[in-house]
């Protein structure tokens, strides 16, 4: 694997709390091709829309995100670039950072580097999402057949309360508003309010 | 699988930035009254909603929606083509006048070291007077030092007077920025209450609320524990 792959991606926050335990750095790839019906992230299906980054610049963003626990990979689906994923699983691995993963992929699913990705992270979030088992209130999942794991053992899951999270970034130099997590109707009308909006309403 | 939007990075904030970017554009009847900016442009009668927060926005009808109807799918299009285009002018103006401070400033300070300049010079000549004879001096040589000083003194007038003029365009263009700057600070701080407050009748409970410096951004996080 050359330092100059590339790895597509829609967005990455360098901190934030609500996708696993502690702070983490989180990337959210581009490119979906298991269409869950009802995803909320319709805008990281496409791997067109994507932005391309090379590994290193990924590892280097990494190193910038001051005092987090660890990282957090989803999507789009990060297991159809897995070979990049296993580089920066291994990367942060080597930096003591814990790894957490998400999949719609189950482990049956699993090429073998799929599986050496699922191995080596502390946290695996594994199941597609089924609309009709959607249950705002799990952490971290949204739908009830979703799967928390920790393949390598790091983390006891059974510490984890279940609770609905929602992480809003407001950019002091921008002004732009970013949502996060597992909001519901409400907030994400309540922030299209509270931001430049063109949204096209119906009547 | 999990939620992630961003709003456009722009947040137009500043309704008297967004008169004047509109007037550039060549809207005509602007007219800000409240939580509403109405104007005319190209026989069209345009409405933005400002937030509570101050944040303009533009609510149209959607044109999917009428597909049928021709006339609100233009009217519509029409809208947001005119937003788009506000969104484009609003930084920009406002990195002209950033860029008309900078200037302004640099002006200034050209004008300073010229008036110090010629202060030195006036200065020296009286120095010289003083050291010299004034009256043994030929009648041209006095002419010419007489004729120098009075334009050196002209000049320090108009190098005042530009200076005047300076001060008063640089206050004007720092009230437009410092305007720019209370309302993207008020946008900031009431963006952040609505959102607690709001949040928090709607059942979530902030669990984080703070400012990360390093990226200059406020992070709240808020947390619901299911009930059934």
């Amino acid at each position: 694997m050359s330092i100059n792959s590339l790895v597509n991606i829609h967005t990455i926050i360098p901190s934030s709390e609500i996708y696993g335990p502690g702070v983490r750095w989180v990337l959210w790839t581009q490119g979906c091709s298991l269409g869950c019906k009802g995803c909320w992230n319709t805008e990281t299906w496409d791997p067109d829309n994507g932005k391309l980054l090379s590994l290193i610049e990924l590892k280097k963003s990494i190193d910038d995100a001051d005092g987090v626990e660890g990282i957090t990979l989803l999507g789009g689906e990060p297991l159809q670039q897995a070979s990049v994923m296993l580089e920066l699983i291994r990367y942060a691995k080597g930096k003591g950072l814990s790894v957490m993963l998400y999949t719609g992929y189950y482990e049956k699913e699993f090429d073998e580097t799929m599986k050496q990705c699922f191995e080596l992270s502390d946290l695996v979030i594994q199941g597609r999402y089924v609309e009709e088992k959607r249950d705002p209130g799990l952490l971290w999942r949204g739908s009830t057949n979703q799967i928390i794991e920790s393949p390598t053992g790091y983390y006891d899951v059974e510490q984890f309360e279940e609770a609905q999270e929602v992480e809003i970034h407001i950019d002091h130099d921008s002004g732009q508003v970013t949502v996060t997590g597992y909001p519901d109707a409400d907030i994400i009308k309540m922030v299209e309010e509270l931001s430049n909006s063109k949204m096209p309403f119906k009547i | 699988m999990s939620y992630i939007t961003r709003t456009g990075t722009i947040q137009m904030v500043d309704a008297e930035c967004v008169q004047e970017v509109l007037e550039e554009i060549g809207a005509t009847d602007i007219n800000i009254s409240g939580d509403a900016i109405n104007c005319r442009y190209d026989g069209y009668s345009i409405t933005f909603s400002k937030g509570i927060n101050g944040v303009i926005g533009l609510r149209v009808r959607d044109p999917q929606y009428y597909r049928g109807n021709t006339e609100i799918v233009a009217e519509s299009t029409y809208h947001i083509d005119l937003f788009n285009n506000l969104e484009r002018r609003y930084p920009i103006w406002i990195r002209e006048k950033q860029e008309e401070e900078r200037k302004e400033r640099e002006n200034q300070e050209r004008l300073r070291l010229e008036k110090i300049r010629i202060q030195k010079e006036i200065q020296a000549q009286l120095q010289a007077q003083k050291q010299q004879d004034f009256d043994s001096l030929s009648q041209d040589a006095r002419t010419v030092q007489i004729e120098q000083q009075k334009k050196s003194a002209q000049r320090l007038q108009e190098l005042d007077s530009d200076l005047n003029e300076s001060q008063k365009a640089l206050e004007t263009v720092q009230g437009e920025l410092s305007r720019v700057a209370e309302s993207r600070k008020n946008f900031l701080e009431i963006t952040q209450k609505e959102i607690i407050q709001r949040g928090e009748e709607g059942g979530w409970k902030l669990s984080e609320n703070f400012v990360e410096e390093q990226r200059n951004v406020t992070r709240i996080q808020l947390r619901k524990k299911q009930t059934n």
